[in-house]
């Protein structure tokens, strides 16, 4: 493989320091109308690019992703900004998919991949800008108690949340989990550095919700979202369910 | 560190003072209602609203959008809240050209929240009154001058370096979370030692104190040195928690003059903890806590020591460590300060958090200064926006848009001070305007003419608690047929110690002002055998549960039992209840000890005793079967053993000891089975507690029926009618039951007053004092059931035989009185089927008494508002809809006075403790109250804490105050109102100093009623004024609810 599309694909499924413009870029984009196509394109031109020819990805490459995903996944423990907090767990997700280029993965199963985490951060892009638009910011902690003020978006974001840091029966659970699957027997190293992402994106996909939902509302009380909009995600989530459910029939 | 005695005297005394703010907590097995403010009693209720606020950081009044609710629903009268406000303007000049009264009624009732106030998550506005009027003009504008750096660090080292503890400022400054952790620690090693038998294991070295023991253990308590490594150093520098505490202080170089201040501080952020431990450690009677003492001082020792470990910890990461860095740095880096401030204390604008956060990481002093000053001009131009849209929307609903455009800067200004100031005095204004409503439809209600008296003997008469779930009862009761009501305080005067069957404790059946003196014991002539096979079994199960690797076993082997139980209990609780009970083992009928004992027969009680323990000391250390113990040998022990012969010839002869021996075993019958005559003495004291004497009997008696007015006319039947309560599955049970009698149920002083009254003995010197209880009047006790209604009589097998004959048609009316109300009651509960209909609203209270999912059993005290002492003829015309305590008094039978202070000084303070009980836990039930019942577990089996670990939670749950996260009860003061004549009452009011200070200082709504001028006054702004209900031609009194 060409070292320039090596490079490009660090670009796009993004490798440490590339990954400073995609998070650069995401973050600048406000609208939901630009950061959900962002979310769910981005990663898919380093996937042509990797799948042209896997073979030239060696170890170094593999650890040099694993380490992109821990360092993210690390940051976002701290993070309290939802949209940053999206964009990190994005390139923490997206970094992974180098491992399964690297155990041999088809296209279609690494689409079903990138789309098992694209998904969710997507819906969960559309939730945050909502919430920017009412509080110009989504800064958990500093806007809590959205479960008082706001039980059906608190109950969709709750959902999205789980969706999103690989809660079981959604696509990015079983991604995951195949993932460690063919590769705990002969890296289990590699499967170790999984498992930590995971567990890192759990504790601060948890730490963000204890900040967001309890505590005191606003004092300027915003409307919750609209029943055919809840109505609308409550659909997704079904179809994410379905999803994951023929993933694990398919990858398992 | 070794202080001296002077000093750790001095300590204990500022723990005292500092302690005295914070209210007691009684263990839940008795759950006393008290005011949460109580130790701030001395101040006024305004003031003392204010200072809870700083300590507690709880509300003193409802928000306005549920004031406006009522204002809408009428509980408060326009004509009122106008009054009151005219009243508050009377202390502001008028502004030219505004009409002030329109605006601030029009803010009052129909804007929904303050514009002004800053709550907790509001920072103090920067807009000035030209910025405001400048927007509303539609104005741009002008650029701020720089801030001024030194009045900022001047505000910011007010607002951080106050008397909160020190921790709280850094957590505020450096998101250091320590707070959180501390009180975790803290928390867990209560549980630790206070626990009371729910843990499997416990403390040890629990009998040194609580400082000593969590001391020891802290040592080597892993979770503890985990978090503050440094623990082990502090705790090596004194054993004593006063040394602990001195070093703590010095460290953090809190200066000495405000260590008080500290202190209190630091006791309330646990509240209800520390209310705990204080209640406990001067409860000399609590058997837990002579057995593991802990105090105040203790738990300060231990709190002020895990904070200064969870300091260092952090110190080590370069946050200060103590007020002088903290200072330092305040002074140095002003600007930073005041963002992190508003960044990790929560009140910073969202949109700025993550751009402030990412410059306080990068620590540029000069890109922090700079965002520092962008963010304030923001926030300027911000707050001027909102304020001037508020205004705006206000002066629509003043209908006075047009002249808000027009208005001078200076008027703006004014304008705008007078909305704040009204708008920090508003709770005060809503509330005087609801109670003079309330006080309004009261008094509107009372009937006007005099009370008639009637010679004709009623068929029955009876003595209710003056509890407010009485008072529907008594309407019902009266309203079935001949019957005449009292209400007396539900331990009927008689403050008793009472040892119930099967137990083995003394439970004080009297209000917790009062120490009973007097020793009852309930008794019976059958075999009573404590456990039956499904009593142990049940028990057995019990400690399977709580051990620490049964459970595992035990689910898999008998988990489906519970499973029968729980279906049973959730589908059909009343008939799946009905059908266990009949498992357990019915209490025999038992007789009560009343009487006391003469010396000669406590005596022989002694010396049985005695007697008894020297025979099993012989059969336990010799292994002699009993025939072979021979009295003459046990005689010849007990002497012995007492000093009165040293002589033991039938002791070395029948055990075959030799003298050294003998003298060994004599020895330790005195020390190890305490036959000496120090505790022989002892055994007579306490003997001599047991009973009460003919005198005390006769005494009791008639205080009882001279305070209620009833001293002639006795009917056939006087009812003495206690009260408690049923649920199942319910921590809060006792506090449904009687505040009287300490949290107990009302049956046992029922019983007790009914024996005494029924005695020949004590009639015949009633009959001296003139008061003639005939022969064919009978006392008879009864229990009210209040959550289902049921009035249970008791005793029945001490009636006189003419009596039984009558009893269908007692009973009948008892049945028809209990239903109606039911029903009228039980349509305000939830239940889970349709709505209750008359003929199955008693069902369904019974239903709801024996579901254990049931969260409100009953509505208990909630809604009460009037406390009324005098005549029942006063009420008896209307409903006052279960919300007055009603006590019974009649002024021409206390010339004196005497009665009416007992009824002042006992009842009433009990009344305002109830009634404040619930007012603060509806105003803030998070912070006052104890939240929802939903999330609480039962803790050490004393209290209950929220979740897993919290304070204990004081104060009432959220079921028993709101409806639907609304207000149920009403929270107002306690209306008194007191039917004497004017000097009676003034003067009895002005001989209580507890009363007189609570109606100085606004606890409670004095209103006197004199029979003799027809003329209502009431005490208000420090004086007595005549008061005038104005008329109200809707008001219909008969049998109306007053749904105020």
């Amino acid at each position: 493989m060409q070292s320039t599309s090596l490079l490009l694909a660090a670009f796009f499924l993004p490798l440490f320091p590339m990954s400073i413009v995609f998070n650069f870029v995401f973050q600048r984009a406000s609208s939901a109308w630009i950061r959900v196509p962002v979310l769910l394109v981005w990663p898919l031109p380093g996937l042509w690019l990797l799948e042209s020819d896997s073979s030239q990805i060696g170890d170094t490459l593999v650890l040099w992703a694993l380490l992109t995903s821990i360092l993210y996944s690390f940051r976002t423990v701290v993070v309290k900004e939802l949209s940053v907090w999206t964009g990190f767990i994005a390139t923490s997700a997206w970094s992974l998919l180098w491992t399964a280029v690297y155990l041999g993965a088809r296209f279609d199963d690494l689409m079903m991949h990138a789309f098992a985490f694209s998904l969710p951060l997507a819906l969960l892009a559309i939730l945050v800008a909502r919430l920017e638009r009412q509080y110009e910011s989504a800064y958990a902690g500093v806007v809590t108690g959205l479960a008082q003020e706001q039980p059906r978006m608190t109950g969709l974001f709750v959902v999205v949340m789980l969706a999103v840091i690989g809660s079981p029966l959604f696509p990015s659970f079983f991604s995951l989990l195949s993932n460690i699957n063919n590769v705990v027997m002969v890296m289990p190293s590699i499967a170790f550095a999984i498992v930590l992402v995971w567990l890192l994106w759990s504790w601060s996909g948890i730490r963000l919700l204890h900040e967001l939902v309890v505590g005191d509302p606003a004092v300027i009380q915003y409307e919750d979202i609209s029943q055919s909009m809840a109505m609308l995600f409550i659909l997704s989530f079904f179809l994410l369910v379905a999803g994951g459910l023929y993933m694990s029939e398919v990858m398992l | 560190m070794s202080l001296s005695i002077g000093m750790k005297a001095e300590i204990r005394s500022l723990i005292f003072v500092a302690g005295e703010t914070i209210p007691l907590f009684w263990p839940m097995r008795s759950f006393i209602h008290h005011n949460p403010l109580q130790g701030l009693e001395k101040l006024s209720f305004k003031d003392a609203i204010a200072e809870g606020e700083k300590l507690f950081h709880g509300r003193g009044f409802l928000h306005r959008n549920i004031y406006q609710r009522y204002y809408n629903e009428e509980k408060i009268s326009h004509q009122s809240l106008s009054f009151l406000v005219e009243k508050f303007l009377s202390q502001h000049e008028p502004i030219a050209g505004i009409d002030i009264h329109s605006w601030l009624m029009a803010l009052l009732t129909k804007v929904e929240s303050p514009l002004t106030v800053d709550d907790s998550r509001c920072t103090n506005s920067l807009a000035s009154s030209n910025d405001i009027a400048a927007v509303i003009r539609g104005e741009e504008l002008c650029e701020s001058s720089q801030p001024d750096v030194d009045a900022l660090t001047q505000k910011l080292c007010g607002s951080l370096l106050n008397n909160s503890p020190l921790y709280e400022r850094l957590d505020s400054l450096f998101d250091t979370e320590i707070g959180e952790e501390l009180d975790e620690l803290v928390i867990k090693s209560c549980l630790n030692f206070f626990d009371e038998g729910q843990s499997a294991w416990g403390m040890p070295n629990r009998k040194d104190g609580f400082f000593s023991a969590w001391r020891e253990v802290s040592f080597r308590n892993l979770g503890i040195l985990f978090k503050g490594r440094r623990i082990c150093e502090i705790l090596e520098v004194s054993e004593d928690p006063e040394g602990i505490i001195v070093y703590v202080m010095e460290r953090l170089n809190i200066p000495k003059e405000r260590w008080m201040s500290y202190f209190r501080r630091e006791l309330s952020v646990l509240h209800g903890w520390a209310g705990f431990i204080r209640w406990r450690s001067n409860a000399r009677h609590y058997f837990q806590g002579v057995q593991h003492p802990g105090d105040l001082v203790d738990f300060l020792a231990v709190r002020l020591t895990l904070a200064l470990a969870l300091i260092d910890d952090r110190a080590r990461k370069g946050i200060p460590s103590n007020l002088d860095e903290l200072q330092a740095f305040v002074k140095k880096h002003p600007m930073q300060a005041c963002l992190r401030h508003q960044l990790y204390g929560r009140t910073i604008n969202p949109r700025w958090a993550q751009k402030v956060e990412q410059a306080i990481l990068t620590d540029n002093a000069k890109k922090i200064d700079e965002l520092g000053l962008s963010h304030m001009q923001d926030k300027r131009v911000r707050d001027a926006t909102i304020l001037a849209k508020s205004v705006s929307r206000l002066a629509e609903c003043a209908n006075a848009e047009q002249g808000l455009k027009t208005i001078p800067d200076e008027n703006l200004s004014s304008l705008l001070f007078i909305i704040r100031d009204l708008e920090q005095q508003e709770g005060m204004i809503w509330l005087e305007a609801m109670e003079a409503t309330a006080i309004d439809k009261l008094l509107n209600a009372f009937q006007d003419t005099a009370p008639v008296s009637s010679d004709k003997r009623p068929f029955v008469q009876a003595l209710f608690c003056i509890d407010v779930r009485s008072e529907r009862l008594r309407r019902h009761l009266e309203g079935v047929g001949d019957y005449q009501t009292f209400g007396i305080a539900g331990f009927f005067g008689v403050p008793v110690s009472f040892v119930e069957l099967g137990k083995g404790t003394e439970a004080h059946l009297c209000p917790v002002l009062l120490t009973p003196k007097n020793l009852a014991m309930e008794m019976t002539v059958n075999e009573f055998q404590d456990s039956v096979a499904f009593t142990v079994m049940e028990k057995a199960v019990h400690k399977l549960k709580e051990t620490i690797l049964s459970p595992f076993v035990t689910v898999e082997a008998i988990g489906w039992i519970f499973g029968f139980d729980m279906v049973g209990k959730t589908l059909a609780p009343r008939k799946y209840n009905r059908w266990r009970s009949g498992l357990h083992q019915h209490k025999p009928h038992t007789h009560l000890l009343i009487d006391k004992l003469s010396r000669s027969k406590a005596d022989s009680i002694v010396r049985a005793v005695q007697r008894a323990v020297v025979a099993q000391a012989i059969e336990l250390e010799f292994e002699v079967p009993p025939e072979r113990i021979k009295d003459d040998l046990v005689r010849e022990l007990r002497e012995a053993a007492l000093g009165h012969d040293l002589v033991t010839p039938l002791l070395l002869e029948q055990l075959k000891l030799d003298n050294d021996q003998a003298r060994s075993f004599i020895k330790r019958l005195r020390k190890t089975y305490h036959i000496n005559p120090y505790d022989a003495r002892m055994q007579m004291e306490r003997l001599g507690r047991i009973g009460f004497s003919l005198e005390e009997q006769v005494v009791f008696v008639s205080q009882a029926l001279h305070a209620i007015g009833l001293v002639k006319n006795f009917s056939r039947f006087i009812l003495v009618v206690g009260h408690g309560s049923q649920s199942e599955n319910n921590p809060y049970e006792s506090a449904l039951d009687c505040g009287a009698c300490g949290g107990n149920v009302g049956e046992f002083n029922a019983r007790i007053l009914a024996l005494m009254a029924n005695k020949p003995a004590v009639r015949q010197r009633l009959r001296n004092q003139g008061v003639n209880i005939p022969d064919d009047s009978w006392f008879v006790p009864a229990m009210h059931n209040t959550t289902t209604d049921e009035v249970e009589l008791h005793d029945l097998n001490l009636l006189p035989s003419t009596h039984p004959i009558y009893l269908d048609r007692l009973r009948g009316n008892l049945v028809a009185a209990s239903r109606l109300c039911a029903q009228e009651r039980v349509p305000s509960l939830d239940f889970i089927s349709d709505l209750p209909t008359a003929d199955n609203a008693d069902k369904q209270a019974l239903r709801n008494a024996m579901d254990w999912s049931q969260v409100r059993p009953e509505w208990g005290l909630s809604r009460n508002v009037y406390f009324i002492i005098g005549r029942r003829s006063l009420t008896k015309t209307f409903s006052l809809d279960g919300r007055a305590f009603l006590h019974s008094y009649d002024y021409r039978v206390d010339s004196k006075l005497l009665l009416l202070e007992n009824i002042l000084t006992g009842p009433l303070v009990v009344g305002q403790w109830i009634n404040m009980e619930h007012y603060f836990s509806t105003v803030d039930n998070d912070h006052y109250g104890s939240g929802s019942k939903v999330y609480h577990n039962v803790a050490g089996r004393f209290g209950v804490m929220t979740g897993n670990l919290s304070d204990l939670r004081t104060g009432l749950p959220a079921q028993t105050v709101l409806a639907d996260g609304r207000p149920y009860h009403e929270p107002m003061r306690l209306i008194t109102l007191i039917e004497a004549p004017f000097d009676h009452v003034v003067n009895a009011i002005y001989r209580v100093s507890s009363v007189k200070r609570l109606m100085h200082n606004g606890w409670i709504r004095v209103l006197i009623r004199d029979p003799q001028t027809g003329l209502t006054h009431i005490y208000s702004n420090g004086d007595w004024q005549e008061y005038h209900a104005p008329d109200n031609p809707d008001m219909v009194k008969d049998q109306e609810a007053l749904a105020l």
